[in-house]
């Protein structure tokens, strides 16, 4: 009676595998040729404008680039350097020193000629109190102003502060260790320009630094990662960035714009409450609520992608710290559908409600566990003898291939587009980590999203931790 | 399910492995084909900027040009079309730094390398970008004779080409505005922006036709119209300028008080004062951002009473930014009666350190 009750139950799970399957492969299918086809519509349509013509002129949108930083004395003067050396005719960098226990502000202080300045703070995003402002007395440094704040334990206060000290329209969110390409600013503003429906915000590539060759805060030389962790992020950028995100972009789906580097227009942000200092994931829930309010505003609006590496950062690059960052961030996966959950399949939140959500939901959330869910099935299949041994391999060599065939698709569309690896070697390496990925890198990432959503929903305290960064290595050094 | 299964191992797996495997060999060729070339290419490339660079400066006469020149096309692999537009592209940067004569002659190597043909080729190409990719061309090097093919798209149904057609026929025209009727109600900040960069780089007479414009029922028309004024520093029309600030497109009303504070329309003090309290804080705040430049006794006593029972942190903000330009002895005796104020007088004196 028992066998055969679980005999049945094994046999609808399986159909639920199958139909799941089938949806998640005719979706992804469906992603990838809306991302070639908005990335070739994107790189086509680059004469519509000449950047050149957009720096001229007197009417271009004025940008504040916010960076909150907490205790990153090592490297901050390079940094706001680095910052400072971007190319744009009107913008502005605010510093966060999120309550720093070292000696981050008296170094900003000592090397840019820092001053205290009477500075009329208007809370309008409510963050944990600001301590007073800096400005230089030299000119060169006009455009560096400094928050000091209480720490907030979180970088979505430390980002709300820099927002409410802001002075023009949109603000450029990034890490203050980031390093952005001098046009950067120009290349996330100029969707802000040319489109006639309201955009919202934008977001570009992101790629990883770690084994770049940066000096005094700029970018020499890109590198493939050399450490291992790095390789298998750098593989799921490529695919994250330049496939899903793209895709989405094309629809006008997107729901996270990272927190690495994303431009916002400011008044929205404002009007939707800011960064929701304690979600984990915060740059998605507000991509979210700014979709949330647009919607019940009955406002068009559009999110853009840009398909160009703009920004590098450090990745973690040890298990301990990499699981910690995926364990975070599925927590504020499902942190976030959860609290937006009244959005699910809502008519009056179109397809925020009725695509980008389900697919989060299903594809996104789900998946973990239906992976886990697979495992235990696969044994208690073993267990009572019912297992197809043939099938089993060939379904899941056909699942392989599918992944492969789609990871070389985005490492392909890359290499054609932008050529951003230095040697075919590289490419075989790259090819090589695609492969032995689904087992040595994916069973990880599977166990962080699950202990993240067994964090949510014991509801464990919630921290952001500190990533270790190892900071710029001159390639003198190397 | 033996039939499934029969399917996935004869047909379905064999499929998906000859496509993962022609990827990945296409990745790797793509690349080695691409280091293999490189050299040549670089070569190419440096021969290419050497050549102009010296055919443009040295002012060689028509013989000896036509000589150099179909030696270079023999050099180099003209046909390909990665070649044409490297040499456009180059082309295209040394135009933008050079002028007068020197300009010319890039011109005249353009029409020799029969490059105003593969640009041509690009308009009449049925893809929309390429249509756009050969304006430009023919716009950024001044090609004169391609107006006639550009003429055709001045109406086009798509916007981006027609955008890009009606902004290169007024670069190359020199000022024939002879689409601007056919503008559509709405238009992107980016096309404003081309109009304004083709009335600066090409040096374009002020429109005849600008005191009808500024008549026109088209918000985009009054707007180009607008921006125009403030650009040519025509102030015949600043009667209907400010009869504008009663117009309801707000995007439209932001350009008009703009315009007013550029063009220093002093005389618009008084209307900008009376809409001042009907309009959104947007544009009570670039109001305020005018009358700091126009602004006279009538806006300082407007300031002094406005400030002390503004509410809205952003207007008085600005208020006192604006009365501190305006008259700061009387912001000091605000401020000293107000510590909200004060810290506002603080806020704006010491930004600008």
């Amino acid at each position: 009676m028992t066998h055969d009750f679980l005999y049945y139950l094994i046999r609808v799970y399986d159909i639920f595998v199958a139909c799941f399957s089938i949806g998640y492969i005719s979706f992804y299918i469906f992603l990838s040729i809306l991302s070639y086809w908005a990335i070739i519509k994107h790189l086509k349509y680059q004469k519509y404008l000449e950047e050149e013509v957009l720096i001229r002129s007197n009417h271009i949108l004025g940008v504040s680039i916010v960076a909150p930083a907490f205790n990153e004395g090592v490297n901050i003067v390079y940094n706001v350097k680095s910052l400072l050396s971007l190319t744009y005719p009107k913008f502005e960098i605010i510093i966060v020193n999120d309550g720093s226990s070292d000696n981050t502000l008296e170094k900003l202080i000592t090397e840019f000629d820092l001053v205290k300045i009477d500075f009329y703070y208007q809370e309008k995003i409510v963050t944990q109190p600001v301590r007073g402002h800096y400005k230089s007395t030299n000119p060169v440094y006009s455009r560096l102003l400094i928050v000091d704040k209480i720490n907030g334990k979180s970088k979505a206060d430390a980002s709300n502060a820099g927002i409410n000290s802001s002075q023009y329209p949109l603000f450029l969110c990034t890490d203050v260790d980031c390093i952005l390409k001098s046009n950067t600013i120009l290349k996330l503003a100029k969707p802000f320009m040319e489109n006639e429906t309201r955009v919202i915000a934008t977001g570009a590539g992101i790629r990883i630094s770690n084994s770049c060759d940066i000096k005094e805060g700029f970018l020499y030389k890109v590198h493939y990662p050399k450490e291992w962790y790095p390789r298998f992020q750098e593989l799921e950028y490529v695919r994250s960035f330049l496939f899903g995100r793209m895709a989405w972009s094309q629809i006008n789906g997107l729901l996270l714009v990272s927190g690495g580097l994303g431009m916002f227009d400011k008044d929205i942000v404002i009007k939707a409450g800011g960064y929701w200092h304690q979600s984990l994931g915060e740059d998605m829930e507000l991509i979210t609520r700014m979709r949330k309010y647009m919607h019940d505003a009955k406002e068009d609006f559009l999110i853009k992608y840009i398909p160009e590496s703009l920004c590098w950062t450090e990745v973690p690059s040890t298990r301990e710290i990499f699981l910690r960052q995926r364990i975070r961030w599925a927590r504020g996966l499902v942190q976030t559908l959860y609290l937006h959950r009244k959005m699910f399949l809502n008519p009056k939140y179109g397809r925020t409600g009725f695509l980008i959500l389900p697919f989060f939901f299903s594809f996104e959330f789900l998946v973990p566990i239906v992976e886990f869910t697979g495992i235990i099935t696969l044994i208690a299949s073993f267990v009572f003898g019912i297992i197809n041994f043939q099938f089993l391999f060939l379904i899941s060599f056909l699942v392989y291939l599918f992944y492969l065939s789609i990871t070389i698709i985005s490492i392909l569309i890359d290499e054609v587009l932008y050529k951003s690896y230095a040697s075919y070697k590289e490419l075989i390496t790259l090819i090589g980590m695609a492969i032995i990925e689904p087992f040595v890198y994916h069973p990880i990432t599977i166990y962080a999203s699950l202990k993240g959503y067994w964090h949510f929903f014991r509801k464990k305290e919630q921290k952001w931790g500190v990533m270790v960064r190892k900071g710029f290595e001159s390639p003198a050094k190397k | 399910m033996e039939h499934f299964i029969f399917d996935l191992k004869y047909y379905i797996i064999p499929s998906f492995l000859i496509v993962t495997l022609s990827l990945a060999i296409i990745l790797i060729l793509n690349r080695v084909y691409y280091q293999y070339n490189l050299p040549s290419r670089h070569l190419i490339i440096r021969k290419s900027e050497k050549f102009l660079t010296e055919i443009t400066l040295s002012k060689p006469d028509k013989n000896i040009l036509k000589y150099k020149i179909a030696k270079f096309k023999s050099e180099i692999p003209i046909h390909r079309t990665w070649c044409k537009e490297m040499l456009i592209d180059d082309m295209i940067r040394m135009k933008s730094n050079l002028k007068g004569q020197t300009a010319k002659n890039i011109l005249i190597i353009y029409k020799q390398l029969n490059l105003n043909h593969y640009s041509a080729s690009l308009i009449r190409d049925f893809r929309k970008y390429k249509k756009c990719e050969g304006i430009y061309h023919f716009q950024s090097l001044g090609y004169k004779p391609g107006i006639s093919l550009i003429k055709k798209y001045l109406y086009h149904p798509n916007k981006i080409i027609r955008s890009n057609a009606n902004i290169a026929y007024l670069a190359l025209s020199k000022g024939d505005w002879q689409a601007i009727n056919n503008i559509p109600v709405k238009v992107s900040i980016i096309t404003t922006i081309k109009v304004m960069d083709v009335l600066h780089s090409e040096k374009i007479p002020i429109p005849p036709q600008i005191n009808l414009w500024i008549e026109s029922e088209n918000p985009t028309i009054l707007k180009l119209a607008i921006m125009t004024m403030v650009f040519y520093n025509y102030t015949n029309k600043s009667a209907q300028i400010i009869n504008l600030l009663h117009h309801e497109d707000k995007a439209l009303k932001i350009d008009v008080i703009t315009a007013i504070q550029d063009l220093f329309l002093e005389e618009a003090e008084d209307e900008l004062i009376k809409v001042f309290p009907t309009e959104s804080i947007e544009i009570q705040i670039e109001i305020l951002d005018a009358l700091a430049v126009i602004g006279s006794e009538k806006t300082i006593a407007f300031l002094k009473n406005e400030i002390e029972k503004q509410e809205i942190k952003d207007i008085k903000l600005k208020m006192v930014f604006c009365l501190n330009k305006l008259d700061s002895i009387s912001l000091d005796v605000l401020g000293a009666h107000d510590p909200d104020t004060q810290k506002m007088i603080n806020h704006t004196r010491k930004l600008q350190l």
